[in-house]
């Protein structure tokens, strides 16, 4: 799993990053790396059962109240 | 100077539209519409339909003031870079949060549904992929893909409630309007979330050929999500009864799995899961593309297409991690994912609407003041 998570990511980064290099495209490659690290990481935590950090439970925390007062019990 | 040079055509906008809110809204809402208000769920539909024609006007009429730029641009025009941004992010963000649940309980219907024995994983990267190589190409690619797809999806979907038609029993109508409006309130909120879900367009007014014919969308739109549900609710509730559609998880698949013709053709639920992976996947290339051209206009790219293939593992992981079971994905779309659809995206056109007007009554004072001092 984690080989496989490593092989893709290297595989996007070999795609997509000379390309950059040769327009010269500064910015676009920092984003690009950015997002690939970010993207590596969760991919490694999940293959590897580390704690992910999950959006849901920060949206369904943030609207517990509201949905109390809409839903009934 | 707008990052995408293709142009979509109105009608394929249309589509486009109904289309990524049709998709999952057919696959998922009517059981827990059923759950709100029973026999009568049929009537959350045209309410639904009401709340999202006015919606749509409203952001629409916020779209057409800057035909040339889309909702990331315009936000950083009226809030400041800063502030701007921000939104910008929330936008992008829910377009991506959302995603990641279309691709989950998607994936988690063609586990329990037709083959219970490959992992989850393996559909959410394949409906990923297909959703990312839509989006490489652009949005007039999978626009006209989806101009051949939607149409066939909805004659698929009318030629299956048309042979169900025989086995239908009306009688589970009745009696009818029993269910208070509170209960009705809260069935059309759940399919209102879905209509907000349109506010992806925003991002494409620029790309339509002639721009200012945004406003001409909304009617169809409305006009053919409110027939299909309809249709679609009506005839699980003539088909199944109320209260065994609510017991089902996917109750517009178990539709399709009770029809068949005469002795010729049954069990052709796998014809809809062919149809649904076309749907579907088009409706996540379109959020897709929408997120990640959202992002690459917050951090001021020349192009989207570097941030295509990452934002697929993000994606993938997402869909895998933020639900446990089956039983916290239904929870989330019946009560958490219309707060949350109505606050940020309709949050944000209306904090976008209201900057606009007191900006540009702003200007016209100073117009005035500078024509009063002319004058004197």
């Amino acid at each position: 799993m984690v080989l496989s998570v490593l092989l893709l990511g290297m595989g996007t980064a070999y795609y997509e990053a000379p390309r950059l290099l040769q327009k010269q495209m500064k910015r676009e490659l920092i984003a690009f790396s950015a997002f690939l690290l970010i993207g590596m990481a969760l991919a490694l935590a999940l293959a590897l059962d580390w704690p992910i950090p999950n959006p849901t439970r920060t949206i369904e925390f943030i609207f517990r109240p509201l949905e109390r007062v809409i839903y009934p019990q | 100077m707008s990052i995408e040079q293709g142009k979509i055509s109105k009608r394929q906008a249309i589509f486009l539209i109904s289309n990524s809110i049709l998709a999952s809204m057919i696959l998922i809402s009517p059981a827990l519409l059923t759950k709100e208000a029973g026999q009568d769920a049929w009537v959350a539909v045209p309410i639904a339909g009401v709340f999202g024609l006015l919606s749509g006007l409203l952001g629409n009429s916020l779209g057409v003031r800057f035909p040339g730029k889309n909702i990331v641009e315009y936000s950083i025009d009226l809030l400041g870079p800063w502030l701007g941004r921000a939104v910008a992010f929330l936008f992008a963000f829910l377009f991506l949060h959302t995603n990641a649940y279309v691709v989950r309980s998607f994936g988690s219907l063609l586990v329990t549904e037709a083959m219970p024995e490959t992992p989850l994983i393996v559909f959410n990267i394949l409906i990923v992929l297909i959703a990312a190589y839509g989006v490489y190409l652009g949005l007039e690619v999978f626009s006209r893909v989806n101009e051949i797809v939607f149409p066939l999806s909805i004659i698929v979907s009318m030629a299956i409630v048309a042979m169900g038609l025989p086995d239908m029993n009306f009688d589970f109508f009745k009696p009818f309007f029993s269910h208070p409006l509170p209960d009705m309130l809260r069935a059309s909120l759940l399919l209102f979330a879905f209509y907000t879900e349109a506010a992806f367009f925003l991002m494409i007014i620029p790309s339509l050929r002639r721009p200012q014919e945004a406003r001409q969308v909304v009617w169809p739109v409305v006009l053919i999500l409110t027939v299909a549900m309809l249709v679609d609710v009506g005839s699980l509730l003539a088909l199944f009864g109320h209260q065994e559609t609510t017991r089902m998880v996917f109750p517009t698949y178990e539709l399709a799995k009770a029809v068949r013709l005469g002795d010729l053709l049954e069990r052709i639920e796998s014809l809809v899961v062919g149809i649904w992976v076309g749907t579907v996947g088009l409706k996540v290339a379109a959020f897709y593309y929408v997120s990640v051209l959202a992002f690459a206009q917050i951090f001021n790219l020349k192009d989207y297409r570097p941030l295509v293939l990452p934002y697929a593992f993000i994606l993938v992981v997402l869909s895998m991690a933020n639900w446990t079971d089956t039983a916290q994905i239904t929870l989330y779309m019946s009560r958490y994912f219309p707060l949350t659809a109505l606050t940020v995206l309709g949050g944000s056109v209306m904090l976008l609407y209201l900057f606009n007007i007191f900006k540009r009554k702003a200007s016209r004072e100073v117009e005035k003041d500078e024509d009063d001092l002319q004058q004197t």
